[in-house]
Formats: C-alpha cells, structure tokens, sequence
C-alpha cells in the first residue's frame, strides 16, 4: 500500500467516523472530493498535481455576512495565509463555485485525527469573523474539537 | 543534513549572499524592484521563497475588497497546479510564497522556479496597481446638477 493511498483512506475513515458519508471510488480511495457537511460546509480533499501534496478543503458559503464582517473576515484569512506559510500551510482561496475555502496541506503521514484536527481548524477559520484586525489562528487547534458539532 | 543541504543551495544560488538569520537569506530584485527572502521551512524539508510585492495599506473599501476577491480567487485557481500561495501580511504587504522541496532543489531548479515566481509577482503587482488605480486618470470635481440644494 504506498502512501497516497494511505492518505485518501484515512480521509475517508476521518469523514466516516465523523457521521459524514466516506468519499469512495472504484478503488475504496478518495480523491478529489468533496462531501457536503449539515450545516452548508463541505469538505475536500485533491492533490497537487505539481507538488504532489495532498491538499484538505473546508469551504462555506459566506452570504450570511455584512459587507463589513466581510471584509474584515477575508482580511483575517488573508493574513492567515501568510502567517502560516511557514507553519501549518494554511491558504485562503474561492473554489471554482465561488465559495470561501482553507486550503491546507497534509503530509503523507497525516492520521485521522490530526486530519479532524485540520478540517476543525478550518472550519473555525471559516465560521468565526474577525473582531480585531488582528490574525486568526495559524495553526490546527490543539484540543479534541469534533469538527462536526462546531 | 537538510540544513547543510539548505546552505550548500544558498551558496550555490550565490556565494556572495548574506544571511538575515543562520535559516534565511534576504534578496533585493533591484531591475524588478522587489525584495524577497528565501528560508528553510521549520520541518526542514522545503526551501520558501517570499516575495514582498506591493504595500496595500493604503487599499480600503472597495479597491480592498476587489483585492481580496482577486487574491483569493488566484490562490484557488492555483491550488491544484502550482507551487504558490498569496497572502497579504501584518505590515499590510502583499507576500507571494512559492515552495520548493528542499530534497530536490538545486541552485538551477531554483533559479528556473525563482524567474517565474518573479514574474508572476510583478504581473500580480501590475494587477493589484490597476486594482488600485495606481496612476489612473481619476476626475475629482461635481457634477453638474448634482450638487445643488434640493429645496
């Protein structure tokens, strides 16, 4: 079994262990998916072509925003994206349907959990509005957060 | 062992290079006019490679939000193909970031990766200019008939 094959099972196991739906192919792997969540998220995984990363998405759509709230919130995700080049790779971006996305990367060796821990973070990132100009959190969130129930 | 492969790379990039700190070097682009610094990733696998592009604090209302949409909208169109990422940091400047894997970096590959990252960035500062109507012919004045009192 080579390693990007470990990646999109344990993809899978994470959303299914989550209450979600586990993204599956032909060959039980996930790849380039996207599984809708309850509460108007989605979350996805693809791979870099050029980097040969395997990249988890958390998007939303952010309608239910002030144009101020807005502004202020992308502001936030964009200083996240290069705050955290360094660190947990975080990346604001619009998917092809326009919606708001973090981007993260996994490494090949990325458990379940610590994949949890990343959809959580992101979601987070995507959820909460900044109330300074200050950054948002640059890193995965330490504590046992059940992605599902934020 | 990566960071020895870091250094044997900053030499063979330039052996002239100053370093800013023992895991990064700064760079001045002078005929491109940007500046960039080139630093080993924490876990030591990836060479980073930041390019200061434009200073946007001066980017508000709605120049700022048509910014941010056009940067969010390069960093997802790029997410699949390219090895580079667009934020904007605490000083309000735009960073682009272009990551290469430090195991097969060398001083060639990262000067081929360099050129077009440069590139790139200077077709994102044109952009973000034009998103700014840096030079733009702006009239500044009343229209006539719209000032008057209504009563």
């Amino acid at each position: 079994m080579n390693a990007s094959f470990d990646i999109a099972s344990t993809f899978a196991q994470a959303i299914a262990n989550s209450g979600g739906e586990g993204p599956k192919d032909d060959k039980g792997a996930a790849l380039d998916v996207v599984v809708p969540l309850d509460n108007g998220s989605a979350v996805g995984l693809s791979r870099n072509a050029t980097r040969g990363a395997w990249i988890i998405w958390v998007e939303r759509d952010q309608d239910d925003m002030s144009e101020e709230d807005r502004e202020r919130h992308l502001d936030s995700l964009l200083e996240v994206t290069a705050i955290s080049r360094t660190g947990s790779g975080q990346m604001a971006g619009l998917t092809s349907e326009g919606r708001l996305a973090v981007y993260t990367r996994l490494s090949e060796t990325s458990s379940a959990n610590q994949i949890d821990k990343v959809i959580g973070a992101n979601l987070k990132l995507l959820t909460d509005v900044a109330i300074s100009t200050g950054p948002g959190p640059t890193a995965p969130v330490e504590d046992d957060t059940i992605w599902l129930k934020l | 062992m990566s960071m020895e492969a870091f250094n044997a790379l900053v030499r063979g990039i330039d052996p002239d290079m100053v370093r800013s700190t023992p895991r990064s070097v700064d760079m001045i682009l002078e005929e491109q006019g940007l500046s960039a610094r080139l630093s080993l990733s924490p876990d030591e696998t990836e060479v980073l490679t930041d390019i200061f592009v434009l200073d946007v604090a001066y980017y508000i209302g709605g120049t700022r939000r048509a910014l941010q949409q056009a940067i969010l909208t390069l960093n997802g169109l790029s997410v699949p193909y390219t090895d580079c990422s667009i934020g904007i940091d605490h000083r309000n400047y735009l960073v682009m970031t272009g990551y290469t894997p430090l195991a097969r970096a060398t001083p060639e590959s990262y000067g081929n990766a360099l050129s077009v990252w440069v590139d790139q960035a200077m077709n994102l500062r044109d952009a973000a200019r034009a998103i700014g109507f840096e030079g733009a012919r702006v009239a500044v004045g009343a229209i006539a008939g719209t000032t008057g009192d209504s009563q």
